[in-house]
């Protein structure tokens, strides 16, 4: 325990001198608090470009409240989803292959704790730039188009963030098994595809992690018509078993590594 | 092109994009080695706004 919290502490340390504390919150922030404004302001932006005519301007809705924190929604599961997988592909790998992983292991450092610390310092990335970001978003919303209701608001978030949660778990198992790039690769195509077969075929996917997205956007638009638990709670479980098989595979695999790297 | 904006309201945002593009710089000046040359990265961190310092801290940074 306490060894996982000492390599904890080093990995909060690693990512503030890597600015990633900095940029990947910022990022966040920008990316969906755009959001808002920019459905604000679409009437004005379009009558300044000029090549709209004026009688379809007059008609021009301003979206609602709810579809707007759905757009934002829909910005986490793209390219916050890919941010936060590039950002976590060497979050093992490259200790792996820079040789560090190796030197911290043959200490009496148990896998275990090596990776459940990288596993917190990534889950503190998320909880911050998700938490940060999202209530800028809420508040930005309720500022320009009217007020979000706050059960649905926040369960909508929650489940936002637990689907975020388990890439980030996918990204560290496959950062464990992989080099970088090809883990960032394989995470995406698995989340892409987690995804996709579940719009194909959702009873088949009724279980799986994807479930959440849509389940997120009926709880904004207020219509939830389905207890969430069941995926939430695999969801969970799915997230541990990566971080149980990650510890698995690098205690596997961690000495190897160094043969012609 | 009179937009009426709200100068209060997009302040934080443009506030937020400078301290971005700030901190980008910053680590690319303190960085030992980058991928291809510095002066480089500084142009796309400068004009690429956005996505210009996000792809510097996903390509440009060298793992030392």
């Amino acid at each position: 325990m306490r060894q996982a919290w000492l390599i904890y502490r080093k990995e909060m340390l690693g990512m503030a001198r890597s600015y990633q504390l900095l940029w990947v919150p910022v990022v966040f922030l920008l990316l969906v608090v755009m959001q808002p404004v920019t459905s604000y302001y679409l009437p004005e932006i379009l009558a300044a470009s000029g090549s709209v005519p004026e009688e379809m301007l007059a008609g021009f809705p301003i979206p609602g409240p709810a579809e707007v924190m759905g757009g934002v929604l829909g910005q986490y599961s793209t390219i916050g989803v890919m941010i936060l997988v590039i950002a976590g592909m060497q979050i093992v790998a490259g200790e792996r292959y820079g040789g560090t992983a190796a030197l911290v292991l043959v200490r009496p450092v148990s896998s275990a704790s090596f990776i459940s610390a990288k596993w917190a310092g990534q889950m503190t990335l998320l909880l911050l730039s998700f938490t940060v970001s999202y209530a800028a978003a809420w508040y930005y919303t309720v500022l320009l188009l009217g007020p979000v209701p706050w059960r649905p608001g926040l369960m909508a978030g929650g489940l936002y963030m637990l689907w975020l949660a388990f890439a980030v778990s996918l990204t560290l198992l496959f950062s464990t098994l992989l080099r970088g790039s090809v883990a960032a690769v394989a995470s995406l195509l698995l989340i892409g595809g987690l995804s996709l077969g579940h719009s194909l075929a959702p009873s088949w996917f009724a279980w799986s992690p994807a479930r959440l997205l849509p389940l997120a956007n009926a709880a904004i638009a207020d219509a939830l018509a389905e207890p969430v638990y069941f995926p939430a709670v695999s969801t969970v479980c799915l997230c541990l078993v990566c971080v149980g098989m990650a510890i698995w595979g690098l205690r596997r695999q961690a000495i190897p590594d160094l043969r012609g790297e | 092109m009179d937009i009426n904006v709200n100068w209060g309201l997009l302040a934080p945002i443009i506030v937020l994009q400078f301290i971005l593009m700030l901190t980008a710089l910053v680590s690319l000046a303190r960085a030992e080695s980058v991928t291809g040359a510095k002066w480089i990265w500084a142009l796309v961190i400068i004009f690429g706004n956005i996505a210009g310092s996000i792809v510097y801290f996903i390509l440009g940074r060298k793992e030392n």
